[in-house]
């Protein structure tokens, strides 16, 4: 593809990449925060897309991800001294570890028990966090707090932020366009059927669960950097919650529709609920409007006018 | 040579009882065809045979080895695919998607394969870039079959392939089976028997789970009796 080719294609986000790096000038701090908050979370989104998107398994409990990778970088910053990025590789195992061994044990089955497992297992580890015997090492209900920073300034977080929710979309969209990507589609879509060309399908969910789960425990570590403390909330149902409607609303099996989601629920949780009492209330309205009406999510509406767009355009 | 042997299969479904003492052989080189009236059986002996629902009792030898201790993705491994009922592909996957996906050894579908796929049914040539949701149905089960065609197997079995299908398309069907049999073992799931009597060597046909009765297609086609009592033609 020649340059100019490739401009046009790929204009939009090239435009919306250059906004998000002009930001940081103008804008005030707390926009800072909340759009930091966006990318972290548009990463935890994107990892709960290939699970759900595009593997088809439905986690209830994605934050455990989430949070063993916030408490492990906080952990290991706090109590041994670590720096960040030494903490990387310690979040990587450990996430990859869980998602294994949850897998082992629940994905050989009808995809229906690892989401019950997952439920219970967050239920579990929630627990953990806030209970009296771990008190001395995680705070409980407190968290931890005044982890050292990792870069200098906010603008250095931010794009620190940005970079790790680009890198993380790239190797994303690399994954799923991969033959590997190829090959959940289709079990996703029939799991006999990918059986019986001899695929083990097993093997293929253990894997998209662990690379799933590691993504999601970066962004946790991400977001345990960027606040310099943890909460067990980062554990708790409401952060899978969270997740889940993102991705939904967003538009899920398509990586752009889950960080979109990300932006428009923390935008929604910032904003309208400082305006309106009742705004959970319009949000769950939203969500079943969308989930009746735009099952491919709001991103879709994005795609329809594009389609538009780009057709008229050719003609 | 037999290519595949069946000994006394018993496989249960949801409890039930739906192989009830299964024998057959179906001998290398052949078209065989597998007769019988709607649940006597035959998908299930087929799906048995590819450890997708996998026998309780019996033992199944392919080429001489016993395969039904084997998992269902490992079946397809010793040389053996399926082409299962029903205009089978994945329909958020291209044409070109749905074939590589079946390839086990390397990366793409070799030239030679695809080749031998096109000269079997021409119209693919136009249909690679097309997702299989947006096929028709006489193309959808073209692309089933071509994706059983990419690995140069040893045994094909081949579930009904034109229950459905417009004349003309179980025509061309027809041809392409004829063109295919030339270089593989073919076991044919089939009601009709006009067709399957065009193509086939053996025959085995199925009642209430057994196979009661085989032999070569000739037989058959002469024995008008045999045919009104268990094909009711
Ligand atoms: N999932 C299932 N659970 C229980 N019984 C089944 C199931 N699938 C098929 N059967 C029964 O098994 C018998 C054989 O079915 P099948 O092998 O599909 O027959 P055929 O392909 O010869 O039409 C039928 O009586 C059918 O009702
Ligand atoms: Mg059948």
């Amino acid at each position: 593809m020649s340059i100019n080719r490739y401009l046009q294609k790929y204009r939009s986000a090239l435009i919306l990449i250059i906004i998000l790096i002009l930001l940081p000038l103008f804008s005030s701090e707390y926009i800072k925060v909340v759009a930091m908050q966006i990318f972290i979370f548009g990463v935890f989104a994107i990892s709960y897309d290939i699970l759900l998107g595009y593997t088809g398994i439905a986690s209830f409990g994605h934050a455990i991800f989430f949070g063993t990778g916030a408490y492990v970088s906080a952990l290991m910053m706090l109590k041994a001294g670590f720096s960040f990025w030494a903490t990387i590789p310690f979040v990587v195992v450990s996430c990859a570890g869980i998602g294994l061994v949850i897998g082992l044990l629940t994905l050989r089955f009808a995809t229906i028990y690892f989401t019950i497992v997952t439920l219970a297992l967050g239920q579990f580890c929630y627990f953990l966090l806030t209970n009296a015997l771990t008190y001395q090492y995680t705070g409980g209900d407190d968290g931890l707090h005044g982890l050292p920073m990792v870069l200098q300034t906010k603008n250095q977080m931010y794009y620190l932020a940005l970079a790790f929710l680009l890198a993380a979309f790239f190797i994303a969209k690399k994954i799923i366009s991969s033959p590997l990507g190829k090959t959940l589609v289709a079990i996703r879509e029939n799991e006999f059927r990918a059986k019986m060309i001899g695929y083990n399908v097993l093997n293929y969910r253990l894997i998209a669960l662990v690379i799933s789960g590691i993504m999601a425990g970066l962004a946790g570590s991400f977001n345990a950097a960027m606040l310099r403390s943890v909460f067990p909330g980062f554990m708790g149902a409401s952060t899978t919650i969270d997740v889940i409607l993102m991705t939904i609303l967003g538009g899920m099996g398509s990586l752009l529709g889950p960080v979109a989601g990300a932006a428009l629920v923390i935008i929604c949780q910032q904003y309208l609920s400082s305006y309106f009492e009742w705004w959970l209330l319009i949000f769950g309205v939203i969500f079943v409007l969308v989930v009746l009406f735009l099952p491919q999510g709001l991103i879709s509406i994005v795609y329809r006018f594009r389609k538009k767009n780009t057709s008229g355009g050719l003609n | 040579m037999n290519i595949l042997e069946m000994h006394n299969i018993h496989t249960y479904m949801a409890g039930f009882h739906i192989l009830e003492g299964v024998n057959l052989t179906a001998e290398h080189g052949k078209l065989t065809i597998l007769l019988g009236r709607n649940g006597s059986g035959k998908t299930t002996t087929i799906k048995t045979i590819m450890g997708l629902t996998p026998a309780r009792s019996g033992e199944i030898l392919f080429q001489g080895r016993p395969i039904q201790k084997l998992h269902d993705f490992e079946i397809p491994w010793l040389g053996i695919s399926l082409v299962p009922e029903g205009r089978d592909v994945f329909s958020q996957l291209t044409v070109e998607e749905n074939l590589l996906i079946a390839v086990r050894k390397g990366k793409k579908v070799p030239k030679q394969r695809l080749d031998y796929i096109v000269d079997i049914f021409p119209p693919m040539k136009n249909l690679f870039k097309k997702k299989g949701r947006n096929l028709s149905g006489g193309e959808k089960q073209m692309v089933a079959v071509a994706r059983a065609l990419v690995n140069e197997d040893k045994l094909l079995l081949i579930d009904e392939p034109t229950k459905g299908l417009a004349p003309i398309m179980v025509e061309s069907m027809r041809l392409a089976l004829a063109e295919i049999k030339k270089n593989a073992t073919i076991i044919l799931v089939e009601q009709n028997f006009e067709f399957a009597g065009s193509i086939a060597d053996d025959f085995l046909i199925m009642e209430h789970g057994k196979i009661v009765c085989s032999g070569e297609i000739g037989d058959l086609i002469n024995n008008r009796e045999m045919q009104h009592m268990y094909l009711g033609v």
